[in-house]
């Protein structure tokens, strides 16, 4: 049932397989009692990157970072940092930041102190801590709350003492847990990209625990997906949106239609669904079982016209207006197609109106392992 | 609530019964109190209340009594040191049981609050066995060893609460900033303890300054505190230099309790 | 991506011993305040509780139920404990007559007598029961205010001093306190919003209380009313300084044993009684509270 699918090369960049790697985890397995919260990860993340673990609750995101942090050790596994073992390194020898869901700044330090807190451990001297204080709270642009207390200051601006005291240390590794949660909505999109940024511009290793997937796309080189402690996939935001590794991940990065249907011809492949044929890009086998994905973006609602590959007859079923844009569902020989109409203010169409959808073979993607799974 | 009308004028005056019966019982509680500063300055050569005239020569005489004197000071003495035993060894135990639930700390923490419920007199009893058998009865030591029972209890409470509310992830953010555990510990958690360790200090030295019970089967010739000299003497004199001590010790509490009630701390017992 | 390196590393090191040492180390000074203060007096009190009197001096270490068996089978000590129980109950029953009222001012009335009617029941809390109960011993005595009163208003056969009513005087001023503080913490747990519910459904603020908030506080009645009971049923300074030696308890009887008569196997037993006493009334308040929250 399952078709075997050759995959194109990668349009996308990938990563340079020339920077060195900052964090390994080799089969990193973690147990609480009798439930195995991470199953064998792998992970390698390169300097200067930022990956996003991405994941629904329970999925062993967070279990991941604190695995990181050295809070929960694996039961199986290896973690390296710059290829030494992290097994029997405490948390404060390990020169990983944590930047804390909550924050967990020092309520009885003000943002100068707390800032300054990592580096009065490591002794610095007194002028060098003044300094690189100084220096952290104009990256973060906090200056002229330097001598207040945490309580005193915005969910924002708590967030970026965080970051700050967690780059003071300099570590080799920076760790973000839902560094947005705590956020108003309307702010987080904005305090992302000032992360983003920040990490840019500081060229901090970093990895990100997340469960809202705009963040993870909007900030990450790489993104990883976790769900039931595995990385479902693990690749750049625009491959897993594009080139999702299996009909769950289809569905967890956006919106999607999966169309099932035979492959009835190759080279170029053609696809017959109940509702005409589709012509992909992607190559496998003739006589195949297969799930084809298409973004409803890349759905084009035509007058309905004579059957030709790419085009499927369809009736619309109704649709729903959201200012820039039209959302439009159309029954296609019994599968439900969603289609994303942008800048058609003046478009219309009426439950029951025949329709042609128009798919491009380069947005007709294959999806591997079927509709299981 | 301001309800109009008839039932409205009903319940007004339900609530002027109801405010003058606590008025009423707020008199009963501090009538003794009253009573004890009020008969102070008496000018009769006897306890009375209320006074008649007004002198302060009773404070003059029990600043001149060294059985008095002798006494206070065991008593700030033994307040301080069992304050200071307390809130040390209570602090450790207490974060001790909070960071490492089991069975052995959770044990330990109903045994370490036990003397809170269990009848103070067995305890007096009991210690009063061991400290005659071995030797120590009527010392200061011994003493101390019963207040410290008596007053760490509320000390470890106190600082029970104050860490279970403490966010664990604040001792997690000091460890991944690179602080080892001591350093957490002293410049993380104890500071954020310092309302909850002040309030169980202030708690256990009140305790200890006011106990009678206990230190009545414990006192001898070389040790005795205020309370009890203040309760051996009215059993035969009926001398106002007595309301002249009890006016000291009623001044002190109500100095402590301002301190506890504005220092924020949270109910204690 | 690095391939699989899958290897046991077996359970995560050997530091699991460590914190328990670290443990053991942080609780050791408690630990050993507690043995000798706490741990050893109450082993000799149950010991000695089981010993022969022997006026003569030296303990020989016998084993005999004697103190126990003259303890029930003596009238004059079954009165004792039932005037214990007595003193104890009409304490416990006035203080939550007092306690409650204080404790729906405090939580409901208005805000700025909160903190003042809160100092109020901390004051005697946290001043010496002997400085309290001298208070009282001069109000009470045959020429105090409060015994004058009760002459001129034809009351004067109710005496107060060296008497139960005395006593009980004394014990409820010493420990309602720890009513309130049971009440108030029932009260402002409450969900102040079932009352507003009752309210919009219909119901006068006399019906609000009792068919809401009374039924709502009982829990911490009962707590509170445990507490004064247990406590009240152990002290010793109040019915020793008003009752002037005519009003004996389980608790006065024990200290005379113990330190006048040197009836130390006497004086355990009874502390062992009192014990037992206390732990079942505690254990009875635990049951119902976990019964009512069950049913």
């Amino acid at each position: 049932m399952t078709a075997t699918t050759r995959r194109r090369a990668p349009a996308t960049a990938d990563v340079d397989p020339r920077s060195d790697v900052v964090l390994a985890m080799h089969g990193v397995s973690v147990v609480y009692g009798a439930t195995r919260v991470l199953r064998e990860v792998d992970l390698s993340v390169h300097r200067g990157e930022l990956i996003a673990l991405l994941g629904p609750s329970g999925s062993g995101k967070t279990t991941m970072i604190r695995t990181i942090a050295g809070f929960t050790h694996p039961a199986e596994g290896q973690l390296l940092l710059h290829g030494r073992d992290l097994a029997g390194v405490p948390v404060h020898r390990r020169n990983i930041g944590l930047v804390f869901q909550s924050y967990a700044l020092f309520p009885h330090l003000s943002v100068a102190d707390n800032i300054a807190y990592p580096l009065k451990v490591q002794k610095k001297s007194r002028a060098a801590i003044k300094a690189r204080v100084a220096e952290l709270v104009e990256l973060v642009q906090l200056g002229g709350h330097a001598g207040k207390r945490p309580a005193r200051l915005s969910g924002g601006q708590q967030q970026r003492v965080a970051l700050a005291r967690a780059l003071a240390m300099d570590p080799e590794l920076l760790l973000l847990d839902e560094p947005l949660s705590n956020l108003d909505a309307n702010l987080r999109r904005e305090v992302g990209e000032e992360i983003r940024r920040l990490q840019q511009r500081t060229g901090t290793t970093t990895i990100m625990v997340t469960h809202d997937r705009q963040e993870a796309f909007g900030m990450a080189d790489r993104m990883a997906v976790l769900r039931d402690g595995r990385i479902e996939q693990l690749d750049t935001p625009r491959a897993v949106y594009r080139r999702p590794a299996n009909a769950f991940m289809a569905g967890f990065a956006g919106d999607a239609n999966l169309i099932p249907g035979t492959v009835t011809a190759t080279g170029p492949t053609e696809v017959t669904t109940a509702a005409g044929r589709l012509a992909t890009d992607d190559e496998t086998t003739a006589g195949a079982e297969v799930v084809v994905l298409v973004r409803p973006e890349d759905v084009r609602i035509e007058p309905p016209g004579d059957a030709a590959p790419g085009l499927l007859a369809a009736t619309i079923a109704e649709s729903f207006y959201y200012g820039s844009s039209l959302v439009v569902q159309a029954d296609a020989g019994g599968v439900r197609v969603q289609a994303l109409v942008t800048g058609a203010a003046n478009v219309r169409f009426e439950p029951g109106q025949r329709v042609s959808l128009r798919i491009d073979a380069r947005d007709a993607v294959l999806v591997p392992g079927g509709a299981t799974s | 609530m301001r309800p109009a009308g008839e039932a409205g004028r009903r319940v007004r005056a339900g609530s002027v019964v109801f405010w003058v019966v606590i008025a009423v019982i707020v008199v009963f509680i501090l009538a003794p109190l009253a009573v004890a500063i009020g008969s102070s300055v008496t000018a009769t050569g006897y306890l009375t209340f209320p006074p008649q005239g007004f002198t302060l020569k009773w404070f003059a005489a029990a600043a001149n009594d060294p059985k008095f004197l002798d006494a206070l000071w065991t008593s700030l003495e033994l307040g301080v040191a069992t304050t200071v035993i307390s809130v040390l060894a209570g602090v450790l135990a207490s974060y001790a049981i909070v960071r490492r639930p089991g069975v052995f700390t959770g044990t330990l923490e109903q045994v370490l609050l036990s003397p809170i419920l269990l009848p103070a007199v067995v305890l007096g009893l009991g210690i009063l066995f061991a400290l005659s058998l071995s030797g120590w009865l009527g010392t200061f030591p011994g003493g101390l060893l019963a207040h410290v029972i008596i007053a760490s209890p509320f000390v470890t409470r106190s600082v029970l609460a104050g860490l279970r509310r403490l966010d664990s992830a604040l001792e997690e953010a000091s460890r991944s900033l690179g602080a080892g555990a001591a350093r957490t510990f002293c410049r993380i958690v104890l500071p954020s303890l310092r309302g909850a360790i002040l309030g169980g200090a202030v708690f256990a030295f009140v305790i200890s300054f006011d106990e009678a019970v206990v230190t009545l089967f414990l006192t001898g010739s070389g040790f005795t505190t205020l309370p009890i000299t203040i309760f051996t003497y009215v059993q035969y004199s009926n001398n106002p230099t007595i309301a002249a001590v009890s006016t000291v010790i009623v001044v002190v509490s109500a100095v402590l309790v301002g301190l506890v009630t504005r220092g924020g701390a949270q109910d204690e017992r | 991506m690095t391939a699989t390196l899958s290897r046991a590393v077996g359970p995560p090191r050997m530091r699991r011993k460590a914190p328990s040492r670290r443990v053991l180390l942080l609780v050791l000074p408690m630990v050993v305040v507690f043995a000798a203060g706490f741990a050893v007096p109450l082993y000799f009190v149950v010991r000695f509780s089981l010993e022969h009197f022997d006026a003569a001096g030296g303990q020989p270490w016998g084993f005999t139920f004697d103190q126990f068996r003259t303890i029930f089978t003596t009238p004059l000590y079954g009165n004792l404990i039932l005037r214990t129980l007595g003193l104890a109950l009409a304490t416990t029953v006035i203080s939550a007559l007092i306690g409650y009222p204080l404790a729906l001012a405090i939580t409901r009335g208005p805000r700025r007598l909160r903190a003042p009617l809160t100092a109020v029941v901390t004051i005697p809390l946290l001043t010496s029961v002997v400085v309290k109960t001298f208070g009282w011993q001069v109000l009470l005595s045959t020429d105090g205010l409060l015994q004058r009163t009760f002459d001129a208003v034809g009351l004067s056969s109710v005496k107060l001093i060296n008497t139960s009513t005395g006593v009980v005087i004394g014990l409820v001023h010493t420990y309602f306190p720890f009513m309130v503080i049971s009440l108030v913490a029932a009260l402002a747990a409450l969900d102040r919003r079932t009352e507003e519910a009752a309210a919009a459904l219909g119901s006068p603020p006399g019906q609000v209380f009792r068919r809401v908030t009374f039924p709502q506080s009982l829990d911490g009645l009962a707590a509170g009313s445990a507490l004064t009971f247990v406590i009240s049923m152990s002290a010793l300074i109040t019915p020793q300084m008003l009752g002037g030696g005519k009003v004996s308890t389980i608790v006065t009887v024990i200290y005379q044993q113990a330190t006048t008569a040197q009836n130390w196997p006497l004086a355990s037993a009874l502390g062992v009684v009192l014990l037992i006493i206390t732990f079942l009334i505690l254990s009875l308040q635990t049951l119902a509270v976990r019964r009512a929250t069950r049913g």
